[in-house]
């Protein structure tokens, strides 16, 4: 219902907007997903793989404010499917306000940004269910013909529908999460057809992970549910983790609106108590741009 | 009989008006382009400057135009004279925000849809590089030459320069893409009388680094 007020208040004030200041933009990008941690686990034993076929639509408008200066809004579609774990199956729906402003004329100007969005996410497993929301600001620059380099810090708030506690004393509203990230990114053009980014991202919040039964990690977890999206036995908990995330991957332009993206992730997981674990994620996908966007 | 006096009469009052010789006692320039694979260059300025002479400006300034069709600049290269003026049509349903930075012409045509009321003056020799704010992608470049007797390559590498007048001349290539300098290509011709005269280059070219257009993952051009 939320959702759908902010829609009309948007569309009232897009439909406001000057026909030749604004233009419409749609992001469709579908993709297969490898991921060898899906749960997060510390031990072995709870170290699960699966693959994914991901989809996102984000349509909407843009706004050209003045000469400098555009803001975004769109409604955003996305939903993945597992092949093993269907209870992460999930469909997602919300809306991305950014404003974005460019320092001084050209290519090579500095431009900063900032961002909000509110999302709700729909799991085939109802313990993960949620409102998720993003504020973020960022800012870039462009050095040279082959080099962008951009920055942005991201705050997130995971808000759960549910509290299912498994022990007294101990909540169970494990996806109940808030972290604060920061993004740094490169991208380097060989080509026009051809660019290679890599980026470094490191939260400090909170994060949902799953194992077996574990006295340590229960102890050291803020909330603990069972998790029967990994089946029988499997507990998700949430704890205070650093994560770092490293990402390099390569983007092959197809004519002047889409693109084929191969990316790569490493994600490290430092919680508390001495837990770490590792996580890598694979992604071959595909990206169209339809409008006034390219 | 006085019909035919009358056709002689306008035919030299129009070559005269014009300050370019008659056909018959002009030569022509045939200009190859190739790159360092032999693969034909288009979108080079091949450009004809007189030795030791002055040559008669054109009677009036050129008006060109430079649209912008789907997001890109057409043509990508304009070669144009010292003293034209070229109109910025926007053809998009969109609003462009052009700029240029070079010295040869420093303007800038802030938002806009239609075509602006006052086209921009080139009133200096030299490569105009034109941009838009908005589509960064958006590249063109406006060579505006000293001399009338210039033109631009086409797909096969090859161009033609008609009717100049008998003499000297120093002739040279620009593209984009070139590596070193314009005038490192300059070569020294002798144009005569309808004749045709061959040159051709072998201009390396560097590769083009526009920014890229298509979508990338993470990185979203209007947010």
């Amino acid at each position: 219902m939320k959702i759908l007020v902010v829609v009309a208040v948007a569309a009232c004030l897009l439909g406001h907007a000057r026909v030749a200041a604004a233009y419409w933009i749609l992001d469709t990008d579908v993709s297969a997903v490898y991921e060898d941690n899906v749960g997060l686990g510390k031990f072995r034993r709870d170290i699960k793989s699966d693959s994914a076929v991901s989809a996102l639509a984000s349509g909407g408008a843009a706004i050209q404010l003045d000469d400098s200066t555009v803001i975004s809004l769109t409604g955003d579609v996305a939903g993945k499917l597992y092949e093993r774990f269907t209870g992460l199956d999930n469909v997602a729906l919300g809306l991305t306000g950014t404003l974005r402003r460019k320092f001084g004329l050209g290519a090579d100007a500095p431009w900063a940004r900032i961002w909000g969005s509110i999302a709700r996410q729909q799991y085939d497993n109802d313990l993960r269910d949620s409102w998720i929301y993003r504020l973020g600001g960022g800012a870039g620059k462009r050095f040279g013909e082959r080099w962008d380099f951009s920055a942005d810090y991201i705050y997130d708030r995971r808000l759960a529908d549910h509290d299912f506690p498994v022990a007294p004393g101990i909540p169970g509203d494990v996806f109940d999460l808030s972290g604060h990230t920061l993004a740094l990114r490169s991208d380097f053009l060989f080509s026009e057809l051809v660019s290679f980014f890599a980026g470094y991202a490191f939260r400090i919040g909170e994060v949902a992970s799953t194992t077996q039964r574990n006295l340590d990690i229960f102890r050291a977890s803020t909330a603990v549910s069972a998790d029967p999206a990994f089946g029988q036995g499997f507990f998700a908990y949430r704890i205070d983790a650093l994560i770092h995330t490293i990402t390099v991957g390569l983007s092959f332009a197809l004519g002047r609106r889409a693109s084929v993206n191969v990316e790569y992730d490493h994600v490290i997981g430092d919680a508390r108590g001495g837990i770490t674990y590792h996580d890598n994620i694979a992604r071959v996908g595909f990206l169209y741009r339809f409008g006034g966007g390219a | 009989m006085r019909l035919v006096v009358g056709l002689a009469a306008a035919v030299t009052i129009a070559c005269a008006w014009s300050g370019r010789p008659t056909v018959a006692e002009a030569g022509d320039i045939h200009a190859l382009v190739n790159d360092q694979d032999n693969r034909p260059v288009e979108d080079a300025v091949v450009v004809a400057v007189p030795e030791g002479q002055s040559v008669a400006a054109p009677a009036r300034a050129g008006r060109e135009v430079v649209d912008q069709v789907n997001k890109e600049f057409v043509p990508y290269v304009k070669p144009s004279i010292v003293g034209s003026q070229v109109n910025f049509p926007n053809k998009d349903n969109i609003r462009h925000h052009v700029y240029s930075f070079s010295p040869a012409k420093t303007f800038e045509l802030p938002l806009y849809v239609g075509t602006p009321a006052t086209p921009v003056l080139f009133d200096r020799r030299g490569v105009v590089t034109i941009g838009c704010n908005i589509h960064d992608w958006m590249i063109a470049h406006i060579y505006v030459a000293e001399t009338p007797y210039f033109g631009k390559t086409g797909r096969d590498g090859k161009v033609r320069l008609e009717n100049l007048p008998p003499g000297r001349y120093a002739v040279r290539v620009w593209h984009p893409r070139m590596q070193g300098a314009e005038e490192s290509t300059s070569r020294a011709l002798t144009v005569d009388r309808a004749g045709s005269t061959d040159v051709a280059w072998q201009l390396p070219l560097k590769q083009e680094l526009r920014p890229r257009r298509s979508p990338i993952p993470g990185q979203r051009g209007y947010r």
